[in-house]
Parts: structure tokens; sequence; C-alpha cells
């Protein structure tokens, strides 16, 4: 007889399965669907991967960018989730992180303020405004138990309003719905500032956020295996019962862990206004903070694995812009977040070959 | 179950979740079952639901069935008390009823004995703290144990022994009362400081406080200690010394393992407790309080938690031991108090135990003291 049986434990081969699998999986289900809307599937995905990864130095550099503020809201989200609080406002921090870096170079710093006190400023202030916006689910979860995953989802659409009434308001540009271009010296530089001198780089929009990127997944990385903090924040996660044993300070840490999370998703959001858009507007994030969630789980919460699962996914939202409809790479992540959920069940749970048990046992019921 | 028409009603531990009335209620149903001629198993630790309940009942202690009772036909609720702790008198089994063979009790030492020495590594005076539910679960104990003294706590289990290891190790706000650690009230301290202090804990919970099953031994082992150096320098984490100190607990403690790195809950329950132990051995501790720490554990991990609260008691440590098991604390304990009702119901000197009397104790009985 065959039966299937829960795993007591998953051995560590079977873990690193799930992801890889989840993405097989995906693209099954996603051919399909394609096929069913009467699209050549590999086609599809050929046109993806051509556009995002293989077609030379200007997809790369595409995919670069696409995959900065990834990048940084899966560290927030992989932070967070290593805790054991599910924070899935990154795209609300985010967007408050873009709010407080244009206002500084807009609004409160004068014009000729120099590059790198200006970048250093807006940074720091996306940082402040992404954590005092997490920190809110933070503060309820610690002190009331308010479940963080509803009320950080639900301040992504307060914050989305928020800055639709600067956007719209205060700080519109002449009545347009968007704020006026920042000064030269808040852009962060991109490679094609130096096209004059090296003439390759004409073009590639690749910008310093990727490096900002780059270092917070060192410093989350540290953070998390070398302090004590992270050790902390590992019980927290691991067995919230046993964290307090430890003499964890379990409040504190609640708030830290989402303060720094939203931080994280803050500065994605200046990086990204910075960067890339040079001024705050409706919808200029295409849902970076909720991909995010989804890069954190693929790189199963692992700092170093969340930067390639961010290329991964950027490559995924720039090959997705060359193929028409415009809806398969939203389409792909739902399949991939789902069938990704599916594996990390599945790994838990085995097949077993076994000999029936003693009938006389089974139907010794009174079936009346 | 009841609509498809079992005739045969298991109910383990059902009143875990239910608030006393819902109790009532519940039994109430049962009785009804029982009169429609249905037979009905109740599986419980708590005493007052035998005796209120139950037209016999079977008492196990340690897989064994220790006594076969009538709580409507005579028994009393002291003596299946006694059975409950693995203790016996004539018609039950007799105290070795797992094979273990009591080691002699060892009079204390008049120099162990709690009233001889000037201040006491662990005081506690008039403690209140309240129960998970907001319920008083201890109202008002007082306790002292002098350096190399073990006091055992008896009792049946929900009569405050928890919520008296929680509120000592800084886990559960206390609602009145002291508690001091060498003379020094500790009230305003949290776990980390109690710690710092020399208090040792060996939860009742072992995997669902004393360890994190996910993370790995060495993470196991630096849980309580990771504050403080070698492991700690500044705010960084010294995995190395980590590792040694693990290597190093495992192998003192006999934790059988297959590697360091390994997931705690894939170790059985007494090496974990071994670990555990070793864990908290390891700080060099002035205070050990253990929470049932032999519980589910066979025969050679007993031994080892045995000979360590033995090495300990021997070094000067002060030791709280908090047990069910009448041998265990026969074995161990220089003193025993009984707790019931969340107040310390009365204390006999170690050694051989008054069993009869301490069943009365536990059962509210004693004394004249009705619940």
């Amino acid at each position: 007889m065959i039966r299937v049986e829960r795993r007591t434990h998953v051995p560590r081969w079977l873990v690193w399965t799930s992801p890889v699998a989840g993405i097989l999986l995906a693209l099954l289900v996603g051919s399909a669907l394609l096929a069913l809307a009467g699209i050549d599937p590999l086609a599809a995905y050929a046109a993806i991967v051509r556009a995002g990864f293989l077609g030379g130095a200007y997809a790369l550099s595409d995919t670069a960018v696409k995959a900065t503020p990834l990048l940084l809201c899966g560290l927030a989200c992989a932070l967070a989730f290593r805790a054991n609080l599910w924070n899935v406002g990154a795209e609300g921090q985010l967007l408050l992180g873009a709010w407080a870096a244009t206002g500084v170079a807009s609004f409160w710093l004068p014009g000729d303020t120099p590059r790198l006190p200006m970048l250093l400023a807006m940074g720091g202030a996306a940082a402040l405004a992404g954590a005092a916006w997490s920190a809110v689910p933070g503060v309820l979860r610690a002190r009331w138990r308010v479940n963080e995953i509803i009320s950080s989802l639900m301040l992504v659409y307060v914050a989305a309003r928020w800055n639709n009434y600067w956007i719209y308001g205060p700080w519109s540009d002449r009545g347009f719905q968007l704020t006026p271009r920042f000064p030269k010296t808040a852009w962060l530089p991109r490679l094609s500032d130096w096209a004059s001198e090296v003439p390759a780089f004409a073009g590639l929009t690749v910008h310093a956020g990727l490096l900002v990127g780059l270092a917070a997944a060192v410093a989350v990385w540290v953070l998390l295996s070398r302090t004590g903090w992270g050790f902390g924040v590992r019980l927290l996660g691991a067995n919230e019962r046993a964290a307090r044993y430890a003499g964890v300070p379990i409040r504190w840490r609640i708030v830290s862990v989402m303060a720094l999370s939203g931080g994280l998703a803050g500065l994605a959001g200046a990086c990204e206004v910075s960067g890339v858009v040079h001024r705050l507007q409706e919808n200029f994030s295409p849902g970076y903070g909720f991909t995010a969630i989804l890069v954190a789980w693929l790189a199963r919460l692992n700092p170093w694995a969340v930067i390639g699962v961010a290329l991964l996914l950027g490559g995924l939202l720039v090959g997705g812009r060359e193929v028409q409809p415009a809806g398969i790479p939203l389409m792909l992540q739902g399949v991939v977040l789902f069938s990704l959920i599916f594996c990390e069940a599945a790994i838990r749970y085995r097949i077993v070959r076994s000999t029936p048990p003693d009938p006389g046992l089974v139907g010794g019921g009174d079936a009346r | 179950m009841l609509y498809r028409g079992a005739r045969i009603l298991l109910l383990d531990e059902p009143t875990a979740v239910l608030a006393p009335g819902e109790v009532e209620d519940l039994f109430d149903s049962l009785r009804r079952m029982a009169r429609e001629g249905r037979a009905v198993v109740l599986i419980t630790h708590k005493l007052d639901e035998v005796m209120a309940i139950a037209d016999r009942c079977t008492v196990l202690h340690r897989g064994r069935c220790t006594a076969l009772a009538r709580p409507t036909g005579g028994t009393t609720a002291a003596e299946v008390a006694r059975w409950m702790m693995g203790g016996a008198d004539g018609e039950a089994p007799a105290s070795a009823v797992d094979g273990v063979t009591p080691a002699p009790p060892q009079p204390p030492p008049a120099a162990h004995r709690g009233e001889a020495h000037p201040v006491p590594a662990l005081e506690v005076e008039d403690l209140r703290a309240a129960r998970e539910d907001g319920t008083p679960g201890l109202r008002g104990i007082t306790l002292r144990v002098a350096p190399g003294e073990v006091l055992g706590v008896a009792g049946v289990s929900g009569n405050g022994q928890s919520e008296l290891a929680d509120a000592i190790a800084g886990l559960r706000p206390r609602s009145g009362g002291v508690i001091r650690f060498e003379g020094r009230p500790v009230d305003g301290l949290g776990v980390a400081e109690r710690l710092g202090l020399g208090l040792a804990y060996v939860p009742e919970d072992r995997g669902g406080v004393g360890s994190a099953g996910s993370l790995s031994l060495v993470d196991n082992v630096a849980l309580r200690g990771y504050r403080h150096p070698p492991v700690r320098r500044g705010p960084w984490l010294r995995w190395g010394a980590a590792r040694r100190q693990a290597e190093t607990c495992l192998r003192d403690h006999d934790v059988v393992h297959a590697h360091a790195a390994q997931r705690a809950d894939q170790l059985s329950g007494g090496n974990l407790q071994k670990l555990i132990l070793g864990r908290e051995l390891g700080c060099n501790p002035r205070i050990l309080v253990a929470a049932q720490p032999t519980r589910g554990l066979d025969l050679t991990a007993t031994a080892a938690v045995d000979r360590s609260i033995r090495d300990e008691r021997a070094r000067g440590t002060a030791v709280l031991l908090i047990s069910e098991d009448l041998d265990e604390l026969e074995r161990l304990a220089d003193r025993v108090v009984v707790l019931y009702r969340g107040r310390v119901a009365g204390e006999v000197p170690g050694g051989t135990l008054d069993r009869e009397q301490l069943g009365r104790w536990m059962t509210g009985a004693g004394d004249g003291g009705a619940p």
C-alpha cells in the first residue's frame, strides 16, 4: 500500500529542491496558460530570456536596474521573515522612502547642495521614513499582538494615498501629477554618466543603487550570522518562547527588526527616485515591494541568494516588457508564488510503501 | 463522533482548554453518556477531575500501571495522589516499578540545612503571580534554599509549580512578594540579568521553551550564554568559540549526536535534556531551578540528570528541584515542600518521605486545610 505521510524532518538536500521545483512547475503551468491564450510558450520564454539576460550589455543593465529595488526590498523581507515577522508592506515602506528622498532633494535642502551630502541625506531620510512606517506594525505587534501581516499590508495603501496627496497637491510641478525634476546633484551616478570617457557605457542606465543593494546584502548577512543581535533575531524566528528564555528582549527585538526591514525598503525607494525616475510620481513602482516577498521566499531568506533571485526576477520584469501581452510577467510571478508554496508544503511529506495495518484494528468500530 | 453512534468515548486531557464552567458542562454530558450505557475513558492528570467523575480509575506512572482504584468506592484523593507520584503501599506495586533501584537516600549534612545558612542563595517571600489565563497561580509562597541544598517541590501538576519556576527565572511577572538571589532582590531584573547573577534554569518544556528545534546544537548550546565571553566579543559572536563550547558540553554530558551542526529536534528527549542541563551548568551557576528534569526520560538519562544535580549540590549550588516524581525527590532532595493551589501546604525533611502525609497535603486534606 502506498500512502503519504509527514516527514519528521526535512533533509538538507531537499530544502533547495523546493524553489527549483517551484520555478520548474511554474514554467510548466505558465506554458499551459500561455498555450491556452494562443501564444507559443517556448517563443515567449525565449523572448523573455533574450530581453532580460542574453541581449548584451543593455539587457543586463536594464535587468540590474529592475533588480536593485527587488534586492533591497527582498533583503527587507528576508530579514523580517527570519524573525518570523511577516512584513508584507515593503511596498509601502518603499513609497514612503521615495517620498522622503524627494522631499530632501527638491524641497528641504537647497538645490546647490553638493552631491555626496545630498545623496547621503536622501538615503538617510528615506531609511528613516521607511523604518518609521514599518515600526507602526512592529509596535502594534509587539505591544498588542496585532497581526503584522494585515497592518503592514494596509499601510501600503495609506502610503500610496499619502504620496498622491503630495504629488497632486503641495509638491505638484505646475499642476502635473508629478514633482519637479531633482537637481542633478540628487541623481545617483549611472554608468552612462561616464559615456564620454568610456564609449561602451553609453546608454547603460544601471546606477549606484545596485552597489547600495549589494552592500546591504553583506550587511544583512553579517548582522544575522555574526552578531548577538542577529542571533536573537534567529532565535525569535525559530521559537519565540525559547528566545524569551534566552533573555532576548522580545518586544524591542520585534520593533527593531521591523524598523530595520522598513529602512531597507525605504532605501529602495530612495534609489528608485534618485537613480531612475529623478522625481516622485504616481505608480513609479510596479509593485517591487510585493515581488520582493517572492524574492525572499525563493532565496530561502538567505541574503546571498537574495542577490541572485533579485537579478533573476529583474530579468523576468525586463523580459516581460518585451513580450505581449504585458500580463505575462505578473501572471508568471503569481504562478511561481503558488508553485513555490505548493513545493514548500510538498517537501514536508513523503510517499511511503507500507504493509496495510491489521484489518482487525481497522474494522473494529461499530458502523451503525 | 456521538452522532455517529460511538459507544466508546476516549478523551485525552479534554479539560486542558476549557474554562471551569465548561468543565462542569462537559462532565454533565459525560455522566449522561455513561448512564446511557456508553463507555467513557478519560485521560487526565488532574486529580480533582478523577475524583469528581470517575467510577474506576487506573493510575499510570512512567508507563506502568501502578494502581486500580474506585474513587466512588472509598479510595481517597490522597491515595491516588501517592500512586500518581509512583509511591506505593501494600496493594500497589512497590516503588521499583520501572526497575530503578532507588539510591540510598542521603541524609542531608547539617551544614546544608536551610536554617543553618545566614544568607540563602535563593529566597522567595510571599510570592504571588498570575497564571497564563489571569487567575492566581501563586498565592503567597515563601521558600529558602541554602547553598549546597536541594529543595524539592512536590505536588500534583498545575498547583503553581511552573509559575514558580518561571517567576524565579524572570519569565513571568509577579504580582506581589520578593525574590532574592544571595540576599539581593531581583524583581526589576529581566531573564538575561538573572542569568548573569548565576541562575540556571532547566524549564519543564524541553522542546517548546528550553531549546529551538530548528536551530543547530551549537546554537542551542549558545542559547543562554551568547551574551557573555567567550562566545561574545563586543557586538560580535565568535562561532569558533561557540563550536568549541558546544563540543565540550556535548562530550562532557554524553549527548549522543551525529554532529554539532545537526538540528536540535533530531535529538531524543533524553539527549536534549542532557544538552540543556549541560548548557545551564556550563555557566557555573550558583542557583539551579530544574522543573520536571527527568519527566519522560529513560533510565540512563534519568541517572545522568540525577548525577548532574548531585554534582551541583556538592559544588555548593542551591537547587530548586520541582518534580511530580516522589522517587526522584526521595533520591535527591534535602527537604521537600508540597505545593497545593499556589501555596506551600507543608514541608518535610528529605530522605524517606512520609507519602501518607505528602498525599494529604497534595490534595488539600492536610492540617485541616480544606480547599
